[in-house]
């Protein structure tokens, strides 16, 4: 069995989640056992799986796990369900505070309950209980399916004192303790799992927990066990420390070094130092690109094989979809998907856009993404500052966060794309596929491999958004160029085709098998 | 059905102890169905059950009763045999007979305090995470199995507690949290799933009166006689069912509270221990007319027991119940043991009283040792230091106020020991009462003088023996049943 390691699978996900479930999918269509397994509490894990096409078989969370919750069939829990202590039930007074989205529950003029429900819906979220002096000492919340998931007790002074994450049957499986560390500092300071098949078992960390529940999974899998850490920072200190035999695979999503293109001098990025820094303790490293598996290999001389897989797979289903020619798009329609934040650095795109719109008056830009809130939103408060002086407010729109993207890259003539840094770039590759021209900067790593320049889009030097602004205005004018470039965009998404990407799979999965077995 | 409420039979409520068992007893003894019903969480209820030779079936405890475990097998649990306990995991290490650690690689997580006069068995379980703190403390009733598990806030206030069922489902929970001034204090008992409903109560006395209309709801003929009625008065007026309620008082510790409680229309009696009792309480009400009975009786073996007479102990080993709250008494005795000493040089002394949470016992002793008394004045607060105490004195002496109950004179009935009582001694008129002594002054020159007196003079303990052994008649079971019959009927 693979396992696919992560933090959540949540509703507005980032390139990694997204190359995960292409992932999932692929491995299903080859009928091979994958999961993903994410580490973090989630009530609203199985609801929010509609927005994707995995079920309660594809996912596997920790906590879920030691609570019996992987899969739990869903029951409509409503207000009315809630117990009412019943030596108040004759003089309860009950009040829907609608900004709230919970109701009220008084007796004698003290509030002893609040029942909140999730948005729209009947459906029980959450119950706050109060004591006799109404003071808040617990909340129960409840699993997007209808049962107690997490009992949350609180101190005096309103902070989180403890937290025991109950069974569908309502026994305790974990609990989670908030104290202070040696500074003073409150903390996460302690796990504890309660009568798993019979035992209790402590762990300082959440790291520790995640260990010990990858350590079961793998101790329970009658094949060899394959985990991906895709989510560094989040497992792969797990999975590093693991005792039970396993196969281990870093997965490099970003560069490795912080300035990604000096990969040879450049500090190591946070999120890989430790992992790249233990390397006798992995099996396998992936990249999405060559390049990068280039850079590794010269830089670091791992003893363990490099797999080159691509992140990003082209369905089928896409590849032999009717192709739009450049005269039914909106013209001079360009389009970014990235999150606002300042890797992405969209003000760069922004002022290319510009340059160009002297040029060509129609030109517009659709930035794709939610914002990103670090230091108070200050990159999204940059971007509109430059959209605001550039007098571009009738051009430039932040659409936010969608999950259809897809009549968005039938539109869309050019995809403009100025990060600093990138792992590969999930949308870039969905746009190719779907005929739009890509305009990247000479970023590692993903986007000049996926963009070839002078085949389906170009590539231009880092920072250097006149240069975009003068491609923006040459495939405008040029809509030769422009079809031609289209066309090389639907081709060249055949090498992310299902069939090549699943090869470098079997690759590394055969390679598992036999060091696993010869060990 | 009649039920003796009291609020535990823990060793801090030793003087009650006594009377219930004397209630008890004699409710048995005329087939009367009896139960003890106690208050407080105990979890070493069932030992102290066997200790004071209680039968278990004749007590039932509210957090048991929640619990459902009044009626439980008796296991004795090492860290060894509890399944929860990984050994593969984690090391057991042991450290004598008092304690046991679980540890990880060197790190501490859990100290596994061993049950006194136990070889092993499991008593508390505290797990601490990598910061030493507590995080939980799994207490065990002396039966067992798993019964509390205690939380602290982070600043190492009590948080809660929860109370489990035999199947290890939590059936209560106790909320400590603020008050108005901030301070934390227990806030509210939450019992769930009790018959499939959930209760919120804001202190014990409402969790107790809910539990008391429970235990009793199905008993028409219940009849609660409630000794502690300074804690239980209250539950018990707030009940939603009536049965008849007899305040038991052995003491008049604030009388004006005695006639407010007395006065409820939902109390069908009061029954004080001696007359002086209820004429105190008469003096401040014409609405109280306590009933009085003394819990003093002795069984038919009892009566014919054998003891040391007094002329065979041959140590002037002197006893005296006081109240070491009560500053004045005590500094008196101390002078007076001075005086008797110049007089008797051998006589010692051995101080007995109740455990008292308000008594710095560091500071008693201090008292004593600034006497340059500490190799001649004893202090004992246990019942078997008492009884030991006792079986080797010439004299009982009774100092403070509240120092005793007529059940203490009980010691005096059975080994046939002199006692003197001072003035202000609650006792004092019913050992006048009973002819056994008259009261001394409360000021140390007489109490000196009683005690050289009787010390020293073969023929006054004589008397006092002789004047025992009359009044003796007056405590068989018999009498004591028609005190209480008269009550009840």
């Amino acid at each position: 069995m693979l396992y696919f390691v992560n933090f959540n699978m949540p509703v507005n996900k980032s390139g990694i989640e997204h190359a995960q479930l292409k992932r999932i999918a692929l491995f299903k269509a080859h009928k091979v056992p994958a999961k993903i397994v994410t580490r973090d509490y989630d009530p609203q894990l199985h609801y929010n799986l509609k927005y994707t096409d995995l079920t309660d078989d594809d996912i596997l969370n920790e906590f879920d796990y030691f609570q019996k919750a992987t899969h739990v069939k869903t029951k409509e829990v409503t207000p009315a369900d809630v117990k009412i202590p019943a030596n108040f039930s004759d003089h309860v007074v009950k009040n829907w505070v609608a900004d709230q989205n919970y109701y009220e529950y008084y007796h004698n003029q003290a509030i002893f309950m609040r029942v909140a429900v999730f948005p729209n819906t009947q459906q029980v979220a959450a119950v706050h209980y109060f004591d006799t002096l109404q003071n808040l000492y617990r909340v129960d919340y409840y699993d997007r399916r209808g049962f107690v998931s997490k009992e949350q007790y609180y101190t005096p002074d309103n902070k989180v004192n403890m937290e025991q994450l109950l069974r569908p049957d309502g026994s305790v499986a974990v609990q989670q303790f908030y104290r202070f560390d040696r500074s003073m500092k409150r903390t996460t300071s302690q796990f504890r799992v309660v009568n798993y098949q019979g035992k209790d078992y402590e762990f300082n960390t959440i790291s520790e927990l995640l260990r010990f529940c990858l350590d079961e999974l793998a101790r329970k899998d009658p094949q060899v066990s394959i985990f991906v850490s895709d989510r560094s920072l989040v497992d792969d200190w797990s999975i590093m420390h693991m005792q039970e035999k396993s196969y281990k695979v870093l997965h490099l999503h970003n560069s490795q070094t912080n300035d990604a293109n000096d990969p040879m001098h450049s500090g190591l990025n946070y999120n890989y130092e430790l992992g790249l820094n233990n390397l006798d303790k992995w099996n396998a490293i992936i990249t999405a690109t060559k390049k990068q598996a280039d850079n590794v290999a010269a830089r670091f001389k791992p003893q363990i094989p490099i797999f080159v897989i691509p992140v990003g797979i082209v369905p089928n289903l896409v590849l032999t979809e009717n192709r739009i020619p450049m005269t039914q798009r909106t013209a001079g329609k360009v389009i970014a998907v990235a999150r606002i934040s300042n890797e992405k650095r969209l003000d760069d795109l922004v002022r290319a856009i510009g340059q160009a719109r002297e040029s060509i008056p129609n030109i517009t830009l659709d930035i794709y993404g939610y914002e990103n809130s670090e230091n108070d939103y200050a990159e999204p408060k940059k971007v509109r500052r430059v959209i605001k002086e550039l007098g571009l407010e009738d051009v430039v729109k932040l659409k936010g966060y969608t999950n259809n993207l897809l009549p968005v890259y039938q539109q869309a003539q050019v995809f403009g794309l100025t990060s600093r840094m990138e792992g590969f770039n999930l949308s870039l590759l969905e746009a190719i596929s779907h005929g739009v021209v890509g305009e990247t900067y000479d970023v590692n790593y993903g986007p000049n491999s996926i963009v070839k320049d002078g085949i389906n889009g170009h590539i231009v030097a880092l920072g250097n958004w006149h240069q975009m602004a003068n491609n923006f205005v040459k495939l405008f004018k040029n809509p030769a160029l422009l079809q031609k470039l289209s066309d090389g965009a639907y081709r060249s998404a055949e090498e992310y085709s299902p069939d090549n990407i699943w090869a470098t799979w079997i690759n590394l999965i055969q390679d598992a098998n036999q060091k696993i077995s010869d060990n | 059905m009649y039920y003796l409420l009291i609020n535990s039979l823990g060793e801090d409520n030793i003087e009650i102890n006594n009377n219930i068992k004397q209630q008890l007893r004699v409710f048995k003894a005329y087939d009367k169905p009896v139960k003890i019903v106690t208050r407080n969480y105990d979890r070493f209820q069932s030992q102290r059950c066997e200790q004071l030779g209680i039968s278990q079936a004749d007590v039932i405890n509210m957090f048991d009763y929640f619990q459902e475990t009044v009626t439980i097998d008796h296991k004795k649990p090492t860290i060894h045999d509890l399944p929860q306990i990984s050994k593969r995991a984690y090391e057991i290490q042991p450290h004598g007979p008092n304690y046991q650690e679980l540890r990880d690689g060197g790190r501490l997580i859990a100290h596994v305090q061993i049950m006194p006069t136990t070889v092993g068995q499991v008593n508390d379980i505290q797990y601490f995470d990598e910061f030493g703190n507590i995080s939980v403390t799994q207490n065990y009733d002396w039966r067992g199995f798993k019964s509390s598990e205690d939380y602290l806030h982070p600043d190492g206030n009590f948080a809660y507690t929860f109370w489990f069922n035999k199947a290890g489902q939590r059936v209560l929970q106790l909320v400590h949290m603020y008050n108005a001034d901030k301070k934390v204090i227990p806030t509210s008992y939450h019992l769930e799933n009790y018959h499939n409903n959930d209760y919120l109560f804001s202190n014990i006395d409402n969790l107790f009166s809910f539990f008391l209309d429970q235990l009793i709801k199905n008993d028409d003929q219940a009849t609660l006689i409630v000794n502690n009625p300074e804690d239980l008065a209250t539950a018990v007026q707030s009940l939603d069912s009536h049965p008849r309620i007899f305040l038991r008082y052995q003491h008049l510790f604030d009388p004006q509270q005695v006639i407010t409680n007395s006065t409820s229309n939902r109390i069908t009696d009061t029954i004080v221990s001696n007359s002086s009792q209820a004429a105190a309480l008469r003096e401040h009400s014409d609405q109280v007319m306590p009933a009085v009975i003394a819990d003093m009786s002795l069984s038919d073996t009892e009566l014919h027991a054998e003891y040391t007479p007094i002329a065979k102990r041959t140590h002037n080993n002197v006893v005296a119940f006081t109240d070491f709250t009560d500053d004045i008494s005590f500094v008196t005795i101390l002078k007076a043991w001075h005086l008797v000493r110049e007089t008797i040089p051998d006589a010692k002394l051995t101080l007995c009283s109740k455990p008292d949470s308000r008594v710095d016992l560091v500071a008693v002793f201090k008292k004593i040792n600034a006497e340059h008394l500490q190799k001649i004045v004893n202090v004992v607060i246990d019942q078997n230091g008492i009884d030991q105490a006792v079986s080797t004195s010439k004299l009982i002496l009774f100092l403070s106020k509240f120092a005793a109950t007529p059940t203490t004179l009980l010691y005096s009935f059975k080994d046939r020991i002199p006692v003197r009582a001072t003035l202000s001694s609650e006792l004092a008129p019913l050992i006048s009462d009973m002819g056994i002594g008259t009261p001394i002054s409360s000021n140390a020159e007489e109490i000196a003088k009683s005690v050289i007196n009787l010390l020293q003079n073969e023929s006054e303990q004589a008397t006092a023996v002789q004047t025992i052994e009359t009044a003796r008649n007056q405590l068989t079971i018999d009498h004591y049943w028609q005190a209480w019959q008269k009550v009840l009927d």
